[in-house]
């Protein structure tokens, strides 16, 4: 009985699967699920590890830059974290039946999406400020309502990555701070930044789109709304940006103290839309520079298949195999 | 129990799986479920473990288990130990999993994971008090408490105690150098806060500051 026709037999199973989650069932990687919520799985997770993959490269431009011995530590552990996270997610994936490779080489061949920020280029450090500021803090917006995904491994994941990620926002924060005590020069370099920043933050969560035609929020794989998340994040770091004398570039941006939410002006999203095609302004450049290390990478992954040969065919026959004969 | 520091003693996995238990003796009863991860061998497999789950020295000891020892039995009302390795890709598992022909025919000492809550990690329980075969082992777990004071948990991970890798060096997690930049608590921002805030107010009551920021403050007040 192949996958699909044994689903198509069981809608009933399908629908009980449904309601399960959707009354908070925590589904385990070993549990019966059906194809559309596995299959929605790994599209939502691949692209959350492929954005901290990708989400490397902006900031590792930063290391050699970074002002002090403690920035270029706090910068390269952060970098170091991201990667991390992005291995720990490409394990989910694998086990929901797409494997790693699959994962990269569409990632490299420009099919893989990963999270709009991550297409722009920075200019100035303070830049780094503001994105290990502001988008871990839009992440981690993200991140903790995860923790209430209704995939158990998945939520587990989200809490470790959470915990990790603490420190980031304050790296950023500390960064801006700093520069706003600075010169005049500084400042200036600092508000630039948020200037350049902020319209790829409004868009970060996603259009407002009802929970009812959301399909993630339908399994129950993300528990919160996209625009319940931006809310979120302006109400905790509006103040913060402000209380610095940093100025939010978008005129229209207030809280509603009657119906008590923030009103800002219509983010920009046809350009989100060509990010979603990779065609953002560092798109080719960001998925080349990952090609070229994926190809130089490639000795190591042979080495390892190599040795991973070696072994098993010593085990099975006690022959030693040479190189040639496992790579043909 | 093999020790990851004596190199020479560990056994090549045959698969490149690892599932990564992790203890903070300060915190945590017993060593739970962290995570898995991928390496050709286990020499490889307990570095990995240690940068993925205590770089941040949040563990004192780390369990390193090829996921080719490690059986489920998924409800206890059914008792069938089957391979985690495969129960992973299992699509269609109304299909009653069948017995795993490779399971351990020879009694070994079981140690024994459960999941307490729906949606915790697995945490380990007990190790079984004498050597069993998986069958048997999985008779005694599914027919009655093998220890009356532990609660039943639906879910049990099997694996025999001689495959868990132990990491617990010191020196490897917990490293005598200053990591506090990667520390929340490695950051004291109140100061420098405090005087961007009496900055910032300052400058509001009288724009005294350099003309490009308070071309920027204008614009935004205009605006």
């Amino acid at each position: 009985m192949t996958e699909t026709s044994a689903d198509a037999q069981d809608e009933a199973r399908v629908e009980e699967f449904r309601s399960y989650v959707q009354n908070g069932g925590k589904v385990e990687a070993t549990d019966w699920m059906p194809v559309e919520y596995r299959q929605s799985l790994i599209r939502f997770i691949e692209m959350h590890a492929n954005s901290e993959l990708m989400g490397v490269l902006p900031e590792r431009d930063w290391i050699m830059r970074a002002p002090t011995i403690q920035r270029k530590l706090a910068l390269t552990a952060k970098i170091q974290d991201e990667a991390g996270h992005a291995e720990l997610l490409y394990r989910l994936v694998e086990d929901l039946g797409k494997t790693r490779n699959a994962c990269l080489d569409d990632l490299v061949a420009g099919k893989g999406k990963f999270h709009n920020t991550f297409h722009y280029t920075t200019k100035t450090w303070a830049d780094t400020g503001m994105i290990a500021w502001l988008v871990d803090a839009a992440a981690i917006v993200s991140q903790h309502a995860l923790r209430d995904s209704s995939y158990a491994p998945y939520a587990r994941t989200m809490q470790k990555i959470c915990w990790e990620e603490s420190f980031h926002m304050m790296h950023g924060r500390d960064i801006v701070i700093t520069l706003m005590n600075g010169t005049a020069v500084q400042r200036a370099m600092a508000q630039e930044a948020l200037d350049r920043w902020w319209p790829t933050l409004m868009v970060f969560h996603g259009p407002n789109t009802p929970a009812e035609k959301d399909r993630d929020m339908q399994w129950h794989i993300k528990a919160k709304a996209n625009e319940e998340l931006r809310q979120e994040f302006l109400n905790a770091q509006v103040p913060r940006l402000r209380e610095i004398g940093l100025i939010i570039p978008d005129p229209q941006l207030r809280y509603d103290t009657e119906h008590k939410r923030w009103l800002y002006s219509e983010p920009d999203w046809a350009t989100l839309r060509a990010i979603a095609h990779n065609q953002g302004p560092a798109s080719e450049e960001r998925i080349g520079f990952r090609r070229m290390t994926y190809e130089e990478g490639q000795w190591v992954r042979d080495l390892m298949a190599y040795r991973m040969a070696q072994r098993q065919q010593h085990a099975t026959t006690g022959h030693v195999p040479l190189k040639e004969e496992v790579h043909g | 129990m093999q020790q990851a520091s004596k190199g020479a003693t560990l056994q090549d996995a045959g698969d490149d799986v690892f599932e990564v238990f992790q203890q903070d003796l300060k915190r945590d009863n017993a060593p739970h479920h962290g995570g898995n991860l991928r390496a050709p061998d286990t020499e490889l497999a307990v570095h990995y473990a240690r940068e993925f789950y205590g770089r941040r020295q949040e563990s004192d000891r780390l369990w390193i288990i090829a996921r080719t020892q490690l059986w489920e039995i998924q409800d206890t009302a059914y008792p069938v130990a089957h391979p985690l390795s495969e129960a992973c890709y299992q699509q269609a598992r109304y299909q009653q999993p069948q017995p795993d022909q490779t399971a351990h025919e020879q009694a070994v000492i079981f140690a024994v994971f459960g999941q307490q809550v729906a949606g915790k990690p697995m945490e380990w329980l007990y190790d079984l008090p004498a050597p069993l075969n998986l069958a048997e082992a999985t008779q005694q777990l599914t027919t009655g408490r093998v220890l009356s004071d532990v609660p039943y948990p639906a879910r049990l991970w099997l694996c025999p105690r001689e495959s868990i890798i132990e990491l617990n060096n010191t020196d490897l997690l917990h490293p005598p150098l200053d990591r506090s930049y990667r520390r929340l608590d490695g950051y004291n921002i109140r100061d420098k806060l405090r005087t961007a805030r009496q900055r910032s107010s300052s400058e509001h009551n009288q724009t005294t500051e350099g003309v490009e920021f308070t071309t920027e403050q204008q614009r935004g007040q205009s605006s």
